[in-house]
């Protein structure tokens, strides 16, 4: 009796062991869709990709990621994009419904990388157009944060509309020229700084919310402050981990 | 006492056997998975040639508009695509392959002569497909041949083997491009 009740509580503790490692391993691994190896983007641009990203992936399930980086060690920038995008695992295992930009400035490459399963939408074609209307011109200018911006902007708003699902942030249809301008709205900043001082607020009047603060304060401090402009931009919910997905060569590459 | 002993030696006999017949088990359903997951690996190779070779008669219409008399490069690029269509081994399929490789780089090395055919939008666009469907082909060429690596290891490492002469299951041959072919139709973009 003794036996099988430790065996029990033995499995049930590895269980809890197991599920703890995991949320740990996809807490650590979630709400990044931007790896800017490179150091091309200001925080605000993140902000904006961010946003974008997020009310795409909200509604179509889809998942996205861009990363920049210093150097391709070498290899040819198609390569590196395959690997890098099963490295990651962007999109849904089974869907396959991921989607990459990849830039490397240093080599004047970019790459988009289209997941399997977005194939259908984002076909080769259309991507390559994407390219060269809205991220090498600025590219050439070495407008790097503006080309990602423009760039993402019109992968997602054509692949939704490919797809005919509506964001209704991000608008559809036909791409205006600077999607910067209607997207980075100042009232979406005020908006998340209101929120978040109403529930400081809320926070001070009772005693356990004010130690909350007290604590997260000496926390973020301790932290560095570099990351707090971040964690204001996840407010509206931050991302999930990447499902596992696959991509198999499909996109566009480019140079400038 | 003598009992025993024969009980003995009839368990250990047993338990041999079951063992052998577990591992032969165990062994035949490796292979067979292996040898699925190479097949699988090959439609997928299989797919996304077609995709590229699909890709040729609008390439070839577009082309023909502004250079009309590269014939013998339109009727090369034929002959290798009924090449391919006549091939049924993995084997001939991928020598059919390399050979419209090399008639498609011919082609684009052509194209570099006509500026006006370069500026054309669809033309563009095509390019665009036909970088993409290259890049899937080495993809899923590379998938392929790591796929056929392990399944050629396994079928010839001792004892293993035993089971797959038994199964009629021979090395496979990888999907290697020549060196030619995997260059010339590097799209240049400038």
């Amino acid at each position: 009796m003794l036996k099988r009740l430790s065996n029990y509580s033995l499995t049930k503790i590895a269980v809890i062991c197991a599920i703890s490692l995991l949320t740990s391993l996809s807490f650590s691994y979630s709400a990044e869709r931007i790896f800017d190896q490179a150091g091309i983007l200001e925080p605000k641009h993140t902000l904006v990709l961010n946003r974008m990203i997020g009310e795409w992936e909200e509604k179509t399930k889809h998942q996205m990621a861009i990363v920049t980086v210093k150097s391709l060690n070498g290899q040819e920038i198609e390569d590196y994009a395959v690997k890098k995008f099963e490295e990651l695992g962007i999109g849904r295992s089974g869907e396959n419904d991921g989607l990459m930009l990849l830039v490397a400035p240093n080599e004047r490459r970019l790459r988009i990388e289209v997941g399997y399963g977005l194939e259908q939408y984002l076909n080769d074609g259309l991507v390559g157009t994407i390219r060269d209307n809205y991220i090498i011109p600025h590219f050439k200018n070495n407008d790097f944060a503006t080309g990602i911006l423009q760039g993402t902007y019109a992968l997602l708003v054509k692949q939704a509309e490919m797809e005919g699902i509506e964001l209704p942030q991000l608008g559809a249809g036909e791409l205006p020229a600077s999607p910067t301008t209607k997207v980075a709205t100042t009232n979406e900043n005020m908006v998340g700084a209101f929120i978040f001082i109403i529930i400081i607020l809320i926070l001070l009047k009772s005693k356990t919310g004010r130690s909350v603060l007290m604590w997260s304060l000496l926390a973020s401090t301790m932290g560095g402050g570099s990351h707090r402009s971040n964690n204001f931009g996840s407010f509206g919910g931050g991302f999930g981990g990447f499902g596992g997905g696959l991509s198999g060569g499909g996109g566009a590459s480019g140079r400038w | 006492m003598n009992n025993k002993k024969l009980w003995i030696t009839l368990g250990v006999i047993a338990l041999f056997i079951i063992g052998s017949i577990s591992w032969y088990i165990g062994t035949y359903n490796k292979l067979i998975t292996m040898d699925e997951s190479v097949n699988e690996k090959w439609a997928q190779v299989e797919n996304v040639m077609q995709r590229r070779y699909d890709l040729i008669p609008n390439l070839i219409n577009t082309v023909k508009g502004y250079a009309k008399h590269e014939k013998e490069i339109f009727e090369n690029i034929a002959e290798s695509r009924a090449k391919l269509a006549g091939a049924s081994s993995a084997k001939d399929k991928m020598q059919a392959a390399q050979g419209i490789e090399g008639a498609l780089s011919r082609l684009l090395v052509v194209v570099e002569n006509y500026p006006n055919l370069k500026a054309n939008e669809n033309f563009t666009k095509l390019m665009d497909e036909l970088a993409g469907s290259e890049n899937r082909l080495t993809v899923e060429r590379q998938r392929y041949n790591l796929s056929i690596k392990g399944y050629n290891i396994a079928i010839r490492k001792f004892p293993t083997s035993i089971v797959a002469n038994q199964l009629g299951y021979e090395k496979k041959d990888m999907f290697q491009m020549e060196e030619k072919a995997k260059e010339a139709p590097k799209v240049n973009f400038n």
